[in-house]
């Protein structure tokens, strides 16, 4: 309020004259915050438009690039459906489907989930049954044979197999690993 | 001074960016855009802020400009390359830190330049921003090229599904030891390795430069 009016509180007067030199103070600030508040908003807005925009890209995306480190890796019998929402925050750096097993008639879950190695962050593709407590992890995604193998040797016993008890969790329908 | 900020920015920016992102020229090329991107629009929307009188609340907003415009890029490069914005995830959003403290810095050096009107602060600003931005894309660019060709032994491109990959040596037994410029330890390496290099060369320009003065007098 001091800042608004400059009052003075030792003599007790303020830099106004009368009441319309303050309303009119008052005036000119609402007007800052209000169009302060119209910048808010319309980053917000543009925000939400853009992502209602790339939802569908989102969902159906990355079913390609998927099944084909399936089909790289011995797993063609695995035929990837519909995209399965996520309900927890690993839904930005996480994807599921779920995917109809050919040769035995069974469904399972393919998650293509970010984890972070010595490499740096790397996509890698896991094949979840519904009933284990740990996923099987297929390969990583863009990956060329050198680095795959140094990050094979690094990680196997660490970070791939943290994440491959991880996915039955993120998925909604595993326990806890603690547990 | 001024070689102090240099060094600061400089380190800032590299570590916030190029460290965390993975060693690929695609990605480096991702990077450039949103970093020159964000830089240019934080002089611009200076501008306007000032139009507006804002100048109070012009961190906020330029803090809030940054987020938005990361956010909104995050989108653009799901809709293009979903995996590619799945393998960024959070990194997308550390150029924009990074954007903000430079600008922070710049906006003190043109400060600092004796400059009469508004009109010619935006100008200088702006001007010093790109030039900084210029600068450090050269270098990224350089750091991820040189992770890419050398570590994984290709060079790529983004691409809708992935990335697009032109491979330059193929898996034998000595390349494997390059896989070390693709690590994270690796990139720690070169950065410093670039930022002795830079250091070096500026201080020999300035030791010539002061013998020329010297000479001329």
């Amino acid at each position: 309020m001091n800042d608004i009016v400059d009052f003075d509180p030792q003599t007790g007067s303020s830099e106004f004259e009368d009441d319309r030199q303050m309303s009119l103070a008052y005036k000119k600030h609402l007007i800052s915050f209000g169009v302060f508040l119209g910048i808010l908003i319309l980053f917000f807005l543009l925000n939400m438009i853009f992502c209602l925009l790339s939802k569908k890209s989102w969902q159906t995306g990355m079913k390609e690039p998927v099944q084909q480190v399936l089909s790289d890796n011995g797993r063609s019998n695995l035929v990837l459906k519909e995209f399965e929402k996520l309900s927890n925050p690993f839904s930005v750096s996480c994807v599921s489907y779920l995917a109809e097993n050919n040769a035995a008639n069974k469904q399972c879950h393919v998650v293509l989930v970010r984890i972070t190695t010595l490499f740096g962050a790397v996509p890698a593709v896991y094949v979840w049954d519904g009933q284990s407590d740990k996923a099987e992890f297929v390969c990583f995604v863009s990956m060329t044979e050198r680095v795959k193998k140094k990050l094979l040797a690094s990680s196997r016993n660490s970070i791939i197999d943290f994440w491959a008890r991880r996915v039955p969790v993120i998925i909604g329908a595993g326990k806890e690993v603690s547990q | 001074m001024k070689e102090k900020n240099f060094l600061y920015e400089f380190l800032l920016a590299s570590f916030a960016m190029i460290v965390p992102f993975p060693g690929r020229f695609a990605y480096g090329i991702i990077l450039v855009i949103v970093l020159a991107f964000e830089m240019l629009s934080i002089s611009l929307f200076k501008q306007l802020v000032k139009k507006l009188s804002l100048d109070n609340m012009l961190s906020i907003l330029t803090a809030v400009l940054l987020i938005s415009e990361s956010i909104i890029f995050k989108q653009f490069l799901i809709m293009y390359s979903p995996i590619l914005a799945l393998t960024l995830s959070f990194d997308i959003y550390f150029p924009a830190v990074s954007a903000f403290i430079i600008s922070r810095l710049t906006a003190d050096d043109s400060k600092s330049m004796n400059v009469e009107f508004i009109s010619d602060t935006i100008v200088t600003e702006t001007k010093l921003n790109m030039e900084k931005t210029l600068r450090f894309s050269i270098l990224a660019l350089f750091i991820f090229a040189f992770r890419d060709i050398f570590g994984y032994g290709t060079l790529t491109l983004p691409a809708r599904k992935g990335l697009a990959s032109l491979m330059i040596f193929h898996d034998t037994e000595k390349s494997a030891i390059g896989a070390l410029f693709a690590s994270i330890p690796g990139a720690i390496l070169i950065l410093l390795a670039c930022l002795f290099f830079i250091m070096y060369i500026e201080k020999n320009l300035k030791v010539a430069g002061g013998i020329a003065n010297d000479d001329d007098k």
